[in-house]
């Protein structure tokens, strides 16, 4: 009976704590309805900042957006934040610009921060080339928790440029104080929004970084001159391909030259890491047997069993597998 | 009562003289090592190659799926116990790591620890050729991709 009164009172103070300590949370994150490509995408963002323990430092607030769209370049923000405390003081801070913090240190991980997202929330199950943008605000706020405890109320706008692609990713936010960071003394002291999945229509092509594909690499981002992994998927959701249950899978692949040369690569094992994933680690200019100074402007893949009689392709050339812009 | 007194005072002298053989070991007595030698070159062989990128920011090891990377040799020089000359042994591996060439012959080289990661930098012309990473000796570039990086990482042992 005394045991059951103790673990009650354990309980409510714990709910307590964990009341107290929650101190920022996401109010609404507010995408476009129909985003476009080619066009400016405004986000609408609303975080609340609840003073209860001490937090200084700058208002960091981060997102993932498709790569290609090289976000850092077009991306503008403002914010209003009501009861902000600064120096001490309550204030109201208006349409305060944010800037890139790229080269800012998340303090936990001592990693830039964007890298830091990277590590933390990975690239939110996007199959395609993503990224984390950091912002953060000028003004340095004073949360210690000292006198009234009032509730900060922050309103961002995050706008951008699309790309010309039309293109599904997942996004989502993630907001923390610099100072702080990934600490995680107390909770909610960092907090991620939940994932929402993006859809830009009215572009050309069609991305989807939201389901998996056949073939993929690792790095996502790299260049012909890199060592690369071709990964092959033989099944997608009960799309089997015609290789899906081979244990033995190999890589073929060709390549153009700068002078319109198509050099083949030798048919080669890959190596099989699940019931339906393989994979084959290249150097590109070895494996197509080119020489450092040739310039390889494309390559193409496809998939065969041991002797060839099962092919798995895409068009007349293969997969392809292309290489980031310099 | 006067056994247990006994008892605890042995006791109290076997610690103390256990303590008295516990030597304290100060940077001097590294050089008391038998196998200290300050004049000595040591060969390094190529432990792990991480490919470095965005999402895999601690590296994957890409040493297992290419044999040329046992070919790999990196011979430091210390003279008078200081770092004097670096030689390198590319093997087969089939490109350049660095944007120079690397040296096949022994060049002069010194001890950098002004900059962070400490580093070995060329005599002639002040290039890093080597860092050191929590006491492993490293190489680190880019090769194609500025978003993809490579840290090459050496022991004194052929994995």
């Amino acid at each position: 009976m005394r045991k059951n009164r103790f673990i009650t009172i354990f309980l409510a103070l714990a709910a307590v704590a964990a009341m107290v300590f929650s101190c920022i949370e996401f109010k609404s994150v507010i995408w476009p309805s129909d985003p476009k490509a080619n066009s400016e995408m405004e986000v609408t963002i609303q975080v609340q900042l609840v003073p209860e323990t001490e937090h200084n430092g700058h208002f960091v607030l981060a997102f993932v957006a498709p790569k290609s769209w090289k976000v850092s370049e077009t991306v503008q923000a403002t914010y209003s934040a009501t009861n902000a405390q600064v120096g001490g003081q309550l204030i109201t801070i208006t349409d305060e610009a944010m800037v890139l913090a790229n080269d800012y240190t998340e303090p936990t991980t001592t990693m830039p921060y964007s890298s830091a997202m990277l590590s933390q929330y990975g690239v939110l199950g996007n199959t395609g080339p993503v990224e984390w943008i950091v912002l953060r605000g000028t003004t340095y706020l004073n949360l210690d928790g000292s006198g009234t405890h009032p509730t900060t109320t922050a309103d961002v706008k995050v706008k951008f440029k699309t790309g010309p692609n039309n293109i599904k990713f997942f996004s989502a936010f993630v907001t923390c104080l610099s100072d702080n960071g990934f600490n995680t003394d107390h909770d909610g002291e960092f907090i991620i929004s939940d994932t929402q999945m993006i859809k830009v229509t009215g572009g050309s092509g069609n991305d989807d970084f939201t389901v998996l594909h056949y073939v993929s690499t690792t790095p996502q981002t790299f260049r012909y001159g890199d060592y690369v992994s071709i990964e092959f998927v033989s099944s997608i959701d009960g799309n089997d391909t015609a290789l899906y249950g081979e244990s033995q899978v190999y890589l073929n692949a060709t390549c153009t030259l700068a002078d319109g040369t198509v050099k083949e690569g030798p048919k080669t094992l890959m190596t099989r890491s699940g019931d339906e994933t393989y994979f084959k680690y290249i150097y590109p200019k070895s494996f197509f047997g080119v020489g450092q100074n040739a310039e390889i402007v494309d390559m193409h893949v496809w998939f065969t069993n041991a002797d060839g009689s099962i092919v798995v392709t895409d068009g007349t050339e293969g997969f392809e597998v292309s290489q980031a812009s310099e | 009562m006067r056994n247990k007194i006994r008892v605890f005072l042995s006791l109290m002298a076997a610690a103390a003289l256990a303590c008295g053989c516990v030597k304290t070991l100060n940077l001097h007595d590294t050089t008391m090592d038998s196998e200290y030698e300050p004049d000595k070159v040591s060969t390094y062989y190529l432990w792990k190659a991480l490919q470095i990128d965005d999402v895999n920011v601690n590296g994957i090891d890409i040493k297992p799926y290419f044999d040329w990377f046992d070919s790999f040799q990196l011979e430091i020089r210390r003279t008078d116990g200081k770092i004097t000359g670096i030689k390198m042994n590319n093997g087969n591996i089939p490109h350049d790591m660095y944007g120079f060439n690397l040296p096949t012959e022994e060049v002069e080289c010194y001890f950098d620890n002004s900059v962070q990661p400490n580093a070995i930098r060329r005599k002639s012309d002040d290039q890093i050729v080597a860092v050191f990473r929590k006491g492993v000796v490293c190489m680190e570039f880019n090769m194609d991709c500025k978003t993809v990086s490579y840290r090459f990482m050496f022991s004194g042992k052929n994995n």
